[in-house]
């Protein structure tokens, strides 16, 4: 039996043979062979020689095979055991892997959420071809914020510009597109898109085809492009839909294509149908209302785009003179910072803030693998003694901080998987991209890396905290306690850091937390308890005169206000704090028009009659509009006291005129009748701007209008009678975006409500992590001095004593560390100031609140231990040795 | 390795090599050769078990190793140590001169 398997050794070690076995294999025969011939000369026989020399080399093959290990062990084979060893040693602390862990996977899950955040919406929000050869282009009068184009000024740029090689206009649909179908009337999300704008984009179909110029012109078939999620969902990914006609805005529409999944225009949020937008002759400079588009020539920079354009700016300014009093212009910039914008400030703040999270669970982690290594260096020297070599150690110890990172890390990647879905959730609408962040492969390498900077952090930390007593132990065999005093300074490092660290996210949640209250609080000039409203979208097919669109919208309101229950019932182009569409220029009495003298564009909003009954707008002086106000007899207008402050010194409103339009003597004047309180409407942020108001009656050439009514009780109630009432008048108009206007001002502010939830967040995890830490600390500390509180009770000190000797033990740990957060916070608030409303990133009274906050946290993570030691029963401790 | 009556303990054996070694070259029956007489047979090493702590030492970089002609013209395998184990013997020396009689015996006698 051991012949066979000697057989099959030899058999085995002979396949494995290589140079180096061969040598070995030939050294240990020539010490056989000279062994054996020594016994020969003192005079053994061959064969007694041959077997005294195996006899006293002992097992051939044993040793064989030990030299052959020695000589082969792998790296892996030994790291794999260091491995195996690390996770033993880790289970057999169970509190201190469990708050390791849990610190790690907090502050690397927390990284890792928020920088697939910042890469979604930040560095790389596209998925189109060579986006940064993409730009916006944006019409803007002098000193005002770049708004959309018009179509007279789109065409100009997109016949007469050379730099780019695609260019094209968007809209959108504001109440939704209505979809026909034999299930009924249905709203979906769409806009009109000009050919330019899917070619500038540079994404190809699916399915099909996409908008060519022949879709473009007057007469061309009625055609559009479903997007991935509509083709799913309604016609169940099936690839025969190119080719179906489908029933939208009233007419017979071809399916021409089916875009890819996840596509979306730039900075819209998700859609699902794209018709091709045939613009009608202009027949006026105004309105404004395209957003443009374009892919650069390759090439070409921005700024030499923006200086191909300007010609054109001022071509046009001279083909429409009434318009060069506002010096429109044209800026080109680059699509990434169209869409961006002031979103990169907020998603690095936050970044910031989890930087700082996990940099104080790293503090967490090192401080107590410091505590933990001192603990251990009686194990430590007792190794080297009994022959364990130092690197071997060494090489044990940074397996530990490995195997410790990496599981928390593996932890924190879950943890962030299902953070980017919260997050997605959560999302406000100002930042529709959210939705489509995920953990991708770039964000994976950036975790990989910082679970190995954790990894080598944490390994690294007794090396630089306790090294002569690490390296006493590991030299020499070390002394029993380990030195106590050592290292204390580095674990009071670690604490102050910890404490640092969290004053500085608690002072930028305490700041955001402070300006989102005030901005929540900011009067929007109306009245907004009790209020409904709903959008309402007429197509054009089926109300093809003005006449009868406001036939339309009368009788529903004239319905309305019959129902019980409904105070007032109004119809009018926006809402606060919805953003007011329209702009116009207004020249109102007393200006001079001319060279050099700006017409400013004014809000200008088409309302009911009972609009300011609906909304408690109070009345200043005048009238307001009445059922008589309408085409054929004399234009009116209402203004609100802000335009009365900036366009007539003397206070009067009431009896005088404006003219809206392009500036022109011959423009018909409107008189002033009543003046009103002012309303926010371009959001709660911005001042009071001045606003025109005009009766729908005489301008109601806009189909789509906001129905708003007053309610006695609660106004979701009422929603199924006004629904019905809509489908009374016409079945084939849905009822759209039913909210209450409280709801609405409370969407306004989501971004900033967002915002300030994830840093309070983040803040409240840093503060217990931080208190996690001097707990640790003190913990550790206080069992390391029992005996002196012990001696010190003997002597007659009170526990409340004792209590208070530990109590400011911890607080002198952290105050440094606040002190130094302090500075900190003050100098990063710069950071925030665009982000704050109301509130200055200095504000004392918030910075004291976070100071007093974590020095309350501070006193509470030490009263356990405190507690603890005025327990110390004095005889107990003297005892034990 | 270890357990057995007699038996070296772990790192006593990889001193010992390098402190022969430092004396000169030698091949692996010389070396094992030494460490029995130097200890008038107190020692007993299974001869073979030195050669897992040379190729161990080898890795270490403490020592290394060269083929030449024996003295009856055969190839053997020479061992030599480094300059790094010339360090480690001082460091090693110092640390185990506090353990037993017979280690220091063997030194003393090795040194002679």
């Amino acid at each position: 039996m051991r012949a066979l398997r000697e057989f099959f050794d030899r058999l085995r070690s002979s396949m494995r043979r290589d140079t180096t076995d061969r040598e070995m294999d030939e050294e240990i025969s020539s010490h056989l062979r000279m062994a054996e011939e020594s016994f020969v000369q003192s005079g053994m026989t061959p064969e007694q020689a041959r077997r005294a020399a195996l006899l006293k080399f002992g097992g051939v093959e044993r040793f064989r095979e030990a030299a052959r290990d020695e000589q082969r062990v792998s790296i892996l084979e030994d790291f794999w055991t260091d491995v195996k060893y690390a996770a033993r040693i880790l289970a057999k602390t169970p509190a201190f892997t469990l708050v390791a862990l849990g610190s790690l996977a907090l502050g690397i899950g927390a990284n890792t959420a928020i920088f697939s955040a910042v890469d979604g919406v930040v560095l790389r929000p596209f998925t189109y071809a060579e986006p940064d050869e993409l730009v916006a282009v944006y019409v803007h009068d002098e000193g005002q914020d770049p708004s959309g184009s018009s179509v007279v000024d789109f065409q100009a740029i997109a016949s007469g510009a050379r730099s780019f090689a695609a260019i094209g206009a968007v809209f959108p649909e504001w109440g939704g597109l209505t979809l026909i179908s034999d299930a009924g009337a249905e709203q979906v999300r769409g806009s009109w898109v000009t050919s330019g704008v899917l070619q500038a984009l540079g994404v190809a179909p699916q399915l099909g085809r996409l908008f060519s110029d022949a879709d473009d012109a007057d007469g061309a078939p009625y055609t559009a492009i479903l997007s991935d999620g509509f083709w799913r969902s309604h016609y169940a990914a099936d690839p025969s839909v190119v080719g179906r006609t489908i029933r939208v805005q009233g007419e017979q529409r071809l399916v021409i294509g089916v875009m890819p999944k996840n596509f979306r225009l730039p900075g819209n949020s998700e859609e699902q149908m794209w018709l091709p937008a045939q613009l009608d002759a202009p027949t006026a400079r105004a309105p404004f209302f395209l957003r443009v588009f374009a892919r650069l020539k390759p090439g070409v920079t921005v700024s030499q785009a923006q200086a191909d354009v300007h010609p054109i700016a001022v071509e046009i300014a001279r083909q429409y003179p009434s318009s060069a009093a506002a010096k429109w212009d044209y800026t080109v910039i680059p699509l990434r910072e169209a869409v961006v914008g002031d979103l990169a400030t907020t998603m690095w703040v936050l970044y910031g803030t989890v930087v700082l999270v996990l940099l104080i669970a790293l503090a967490n982690v090192s401080s107590l693998s410091v505590v933990k290594a001192i603990t251990r260096l009686p194990e430590l020297g007792l190794r080297t003694a009994l022959g364990a070599k130092r690197e071997r150690l060494v090489r044990q110890l940074l397996a530990e901080s490995l195997l410790l990172c990496t599981v928390g890390g593996a932890l924190g990647l879950l943890f962030a998987y299902g953070g980017v879905k919260v997050l997605g959730r959560l999302a406000p609408p100002q930042l529709p991209q959210l939705d489509l962040v995920s953990v991708n492969g770039r964000v994976l390498l950036w975790t990989v890396a910082i679970t190995m900077i954790a990894a080598i952090v944490v390994g690294m930390a007794p090396a630089i905290a306790v090294p002569r007593s690490l390296r006493g132990a590991i030299q020499s065999g070390g002394r029993g306690g380990g030195e106590r005093r050592e290292g204390a300074k580095a674990r009071g490092a670690f604490v102050a850091l910890q404490f640092a660290l969290a004053l500085t996210i608690a002072v930028g949640a305490a700041l955001l937390v402070n300006s989102f209250v005030r901005l929540q609080s900011v009067q929007p000039g109306i009245v907004t308890s009790g209020l409904l409203t709903a959008r309402l979208s007429l197509p054009r097919s089926d109300y093809p005169e003005d006449e009868r669109v406001l036939d339309f919208y009368e009788r529903l309101v004239a319905e309305l206000g019959t129902v019980p229950g409904v105070r007032a019932a109004a119809v009018s182009m926006a809402v606060p704090p919805d953003r007011l569409v329209m702009t116009n220029p207004i020249t109102p009495e007393g200006m001079v028009v001319g060279p050099g003298v700006t017409v400013e564009a004014l809000e200008e909003l088409l309302v009911t009659p009972d609009y300011f009954t609906a909304l408690g707008i109070p009345f200043v002086a005048g009238r307001g509009f009445t059922n008589a106000d309408r085409d054929g007899a004399p234009q009116v207008a209402i203004v609100n006291e802000a335009f009365v402050r900036r366009f007539f010194p003397d206070g009067r409103g009431v009896g005088r005129w404006i003219q809206t339009g392009e500036p022109d003597p011959g423009l018909p004047r409107i008189e002033i009748v009543g003046v009103v309180g002012n309303v926010k409407y371009q959001g709660l942020e911005h001042e009071f701007e001045p606003t025109v108001y005009v009766p729908y009656a005489q301008h109601s050439w806009w189909p789509s209008m906001y129905l708003i009514v007053r309610t006695e009780g609660e106004p979701t109630g009422m929603v199924p009678l006004i629904r019905s009432k809509v489908t009374a008048l016409d079945p084939n108009i849905p009822l759209q975006e039913v909210r209450t206007v409280d709801e609405m001002l409370s969407q306004s502010v989501s971004t900033p409500r967002f915002r300030t939830a994830l840093v309070l967040g983040f803040a409240v995890v840093a503060v217990l992590l931080a208190m996690t830490g001097v707990y640790g600390v003190m913990a550790y500390a206080i069992a390391q001095r029992l005996r002196e509180m012990g001696i010190r009770m003997a002597l007659g000190a009170k526990p409340a004593d004792v209590r208070r000797l530990v109590l400011t033990g911890g607080l002198k740990l952290a105050v440094p560390g606040l002190l130094i957060g302090l500075v900190a916070a003050v100098a990063l608030g710069r950071v925030l100031e665009d982000l704050l409303f109301g509130v200055s990133a200095r504000d004392p009274a918030t910075l004291a609140i976070a100071t007093v906050a974590l020095v309350i946290a501070a006193c509470l993570a030490t009263i356990v231990p405190a507690l603890r030691a005025g327990r110390t029963q004095p005889a107990e401790t003297l005892r034990v040795q | 390795m270890p357990g057995k009556k007699g038996d070296l303990i772990p790192g006593t054996l990889d001193l010992l090599i390098l402190k022969l070694l430092q004396l000169g070259p030698m091949h692996g029956y010389g070396i094992a050769e030494s460490i029995e007489r130097g200890s008038d047979n107190v020692l007993s090493v299974n001869q073979g078990s030195l050669y897992p702590a040379l190729y161990r030492l080898k890795r270490r970089g403490l020592i290394r190793s060269e083929w030449r002609t024996s003295d009856n013209n055969r190839r053997a395998r020479y061992w030599l140590i480094t300059d790094l184990g010339r360090t480690e013997l001082t460091g090693e020396r110092l640390q185990w001169e506090r353990l037993s009689g017979a280690v220091n015996q063997l030194l003393r006698l090795t040194s002679a």
